[in-house]
């Protein structure tokens, strides 16, 4: 056996300085993680956001980089970790100063029974944020009453359709469920899958029940049960809402065969690549249809009219901005939280990063995009009136995680045929009390 | 008449191998003990304390994010005991773990005696087989989705080209099927492993006994499970043991494929654990699931160690 000399210690120290040396020019640097941006203020902010994806992830930097009273050490996660380790760095006191959490009584709801976040009623009267934000925005970000966030995307589920592809299969975009029944099969007959839509994830059904709970209930009826529990999930109204989508539309060859083992993303690829006609998905991603669909006239639309009902866009804030109840420097966060809606950053956070906040923006002489133009229209108007034309996600308000499981096992049980839709309403309002009383 | 011959060695060969007495054993003993301290460290830090605040943490009503955590008592082990998808998910455990274990175990086998003899290829063959159990648990989960997957899933296409348009489905999709599905993707995954202890372990079966057997007039199968089998016995308890322990803590290949779903037909412990620790903000009912699975593991672990000890006293 050979024994280690002087020379090889040597030659093992300079391996390690040279491979310190390395990794401190950036070699091994993980794809999300810390980034110190904004200006040379005293004051460090440690924000963490989800704006892991591309062209949001650059354009929050740039946004970030043009704030110049503090410096802001930047961590982006997606949603799932956010969520798995957001608590425990806040409740150890040296986690962020700002975390861009998602909103709900499951989710923001549960870090400020605990105390790890702090009410941004003061903050919001001293800077005047319920002046501009939207009042479904505001609902969205409280909880008992009080305001714990600031949101910063309206979103909306919604339909997307290929009217270049609809136009050569000599087909019309359907105005009501009934013209959608009869679409999806003349569709299938043409060999196109009529609605890219697939609930392998647990998300995508909770949208599909959004937009068909709030056109057979009305908006009025859907933010005073999400928000308020005024109104039951038990109802024969939410019986034909399931009825219809989960188990109509399934039957009419509205979807691939096997949907509930199709993702989200699966899904998405089959309209990107023309393969579907439709594609149930969100404002979210105008960016990405945009990009892979070029040359193609592609519109926006709700559900269709149920009963000659009004067609309603589902709308939710997703996430927003939270500040920690630990965190030494909330007057600075406050002030950077404002900084982010000043109309200097509204410009980049809808043209680059097509995301739109949640207060009235006037975009004339921005580069929008046709198909980012309509996404707007649904985000502040619905297409008509926004008191009757813009409602709410079912996954948020008071919904409890136990109440997003039940979803979506739940849905997916009836589109397999193992549940009927009356059992599946039956159950989702035990989940819903469950919650309420957890 | 007999006489017993007590085991012991003349008192001066014991001398010389413990040296003479004194100090110097002790002496030795304690430097032993402090090369043990380092790992000794890390294992009540990484392992007896996690256990420790986990037993605490059932014992608790805890959403992860309280400053105080409620003591409940048993509570959460009495809400366990009724509830349906702790008990459905068990059994899909239990199927996964019976079968997972015999499937890998029968293949690995198969294949290690296919290339027993060293036969042309043997160093490809063996990287081929041993390849999956290299590739990280989301790459194989992200694979074999695309395998499934019912719109550009070659399995399917593969189906319709060969004229079973019939057998074509959405394999993660159906409630009936899915466990199945991405149980065969974990079995692909763990095949490599056991093929290798399986390889090794037969390098040193002796072949004389074959060869006697044969001349006894033992047919292939009977030379298999009466002679090279028992010789294997080390290693089927290793790869046995491993796989069990492996079958109860699976996680990651569901919860990249299916997350437990569709309609909860693919939750197991791991991941209906780690759902209601962490998705449903019932961290104290989740350690008590925890706390469960780890139970199951050392009983089961322990169980298959002393069977198979028992039968190698028995040979």
């Amino acid at each position: 056996m050979n024994t280690p000399s002087r020379r090889d210690f040597l030659r093992l120290g300079g391996a390690a300085a040279a491979t310190a040396t390395l990794a401190s020019c950036g070699w091994g640097r993980s794809d999300t993680g810390t980034a110190t941006t904004g200006g040379s203020g005293g004051t460090t902010l440690k924000v963490w956001d989800q704006f892991t994806t591309s062209p949001q992830n650059e354009t929050v930097k740039k946004i970030y980089d043009a704030y110049r009273n503090a410096t802001i050490v930047r961590n982006a996660q997606n949603g799932d970790q956010m969520t798995t380790v957001g608590k425990t760095a806040l409740a150890s006191g040296t986690g962020p100063d700002v975390i861009y959490y998602q909103v709900g009584l499951g989710n923001a709801g549960v870090l400020a029974e605990a105390g790890l976040i702090r009410p941004l009623d003061d903050v919001a009267a001293k800077y005047g944020w319920l002046d501009r934000l939207t009042p479904f925005a505001v609902r969205e970000a409280s909880l008992d009453g009080k305001l714990y966030g600031l949101p910063n995307e309206s979103e909306n589920t919604v339909l997307f359709y290929n009217k270049t592809l609809i136009d050569k299969a000599g087909l019309t975009v359907p105005e009501t469920f009934d013209d959608l029944l009869t679409f999806a099969a003349a569709a299938t007959k043409k060999g196109y899958t009529p609605i890219a839509y697939g609930q392998a994830d647990v998300y995508p059904c909770w949208w599909a029940f959004s937009m068909m709970a709030n056109n057979v209930n009305g908006a009025q009826a859907m933010g005073e049960l999400i928000f308020d529990n005024k109104g039951s999930w038990n109802t024969p109204e939410m019986v034909e809402a399931i009825k219809l989508f989960f188990v109509d539309l399934v039957k009419a060859g509205g979807f691939i065969k096997d949907l509930n083992s199709l993702g989200g993303p699966d899904a998405q690829s089959l309209f990107l690549a023309g393969k579907a006609l439709m594609n149930l998905n969100g404002t979210w991603a105008v960016g990405t249809i945009e990009k892979d669909m070029p040359g193609q006239e592609i519109g926006i639309m709700a559900m269709p009219s149920i009963g000659g009902g009004a067609r309603v866009y589902p709308a939710g804030s997703g996430s927003a901005y939270h500040i920690s109840a630990k965190s030494p420097h909330a007057e600075e966060a406050a002030a950077f939280l404002d900084f982010l809606y000043q109309p200097a950053q509204l410009r980049p956070w809808v043209e680059e990063a097509k995301i739109f906040p949640p207060v009235p923006f006037d975009a004339s002489g921005w580069n929008l995009s046709p198909l980012l133009k309509l996404a707007m229209e649904a985000a502040q108007t619905g297409g008509g009136d926004a008191k009757t034309n813009i409602g709410y996600a079912v996954n948020h308000g008071l919904a409890s995680p136990g109440f997003l499981k039940a979803m979506t096992s739940g849905f997916q049980a009836v589109v397999a045929g193992d549940k009927t839709p009356e059992k599946q309403a039956e159950e989702l309002q035990k989940a819903w009390e469950a919650g309420l009383t957890s | 008449m007999t006489v017993t011959v007590p085991r012991t060695r003349p008192r001066a060969a014991r001398r010389a191998a413990t040296g003479p007495p004194g100090r110097r054993p002790r002496r030795g003993h304690g430097i032993s003990y402090a090369f043990l301290l380092p790992a000794g460290a890390l294992y009540a830090v990484f392992i007896l304390y996690p256990l420790a605040e986990s037993v605490f943490l059932s014992l608790t009503s805890w959403d992860g994010a309280q400053p105080e955590k409620e003591f409940v008592g048993l509570a959460n082990f009495e809400r366990m005991l009724g509830d349906e998808l702790f008990w459905r998910s068990l059994g899909h455990n239990v199927v996964w773990v019976v079968l997972g274990t015999a499937a890998t175990m029968a293949v690995a086998m198969l294949l290690a005696m296919l290339v027993w003899s060293r036969p042309r290829g043997f160093t490809a063959f063996r990287t081929l087989y041993f390849m999956p159990q290299v590739l990280p648990a989301v790459i194989v989960g992200i694979v074999w989705s695309w395998i499934y997957n019912p719109a550009f899933g070659i399995l399917n296409r593969a189906l319709e080209a060969v004229g079973l348009e019939s057998w074509a489905r959405g394999w993660l999709g159906d409630p009936d099927l899915a466990l199945y599905a991405v149980l065969a993707a974990a079995v692909w995954a763990q095949i490599g492993l056991a093929f290798v202890i399986f390889t090794a372990a037969l390098q040193n079966v002796d072949t004389d006994l074959i060869d006697a057997a044969r001349v006894d007039g033992a047919n292939a199968w009977q030379r298999f499970r009466n002679v090279v089998v028992p010789q294997l016995a080390n290693a089927i308890t290793l790869v046995t043991v491993l796989l069990l322990t492996h079958g109860f803590q699976a996680f990651d290949h569901v919860w990249i494929m299916t997350k437990g779903g569709p309609d909860d037909s693919t939750q197991l412990i791991a991941t209906y654990t780690y759902q209601k620790a962490f998705m449903e903000n019932e961290v104290g009912y989740g350690a008590t699931l925890s706390l469960v699975l780890t139970v199951i593991s050392l009983i089961v672990s322990v169980a298959v160690v002393r069977v198979r000890e028992r039968e190698r006293i028995s040979l």
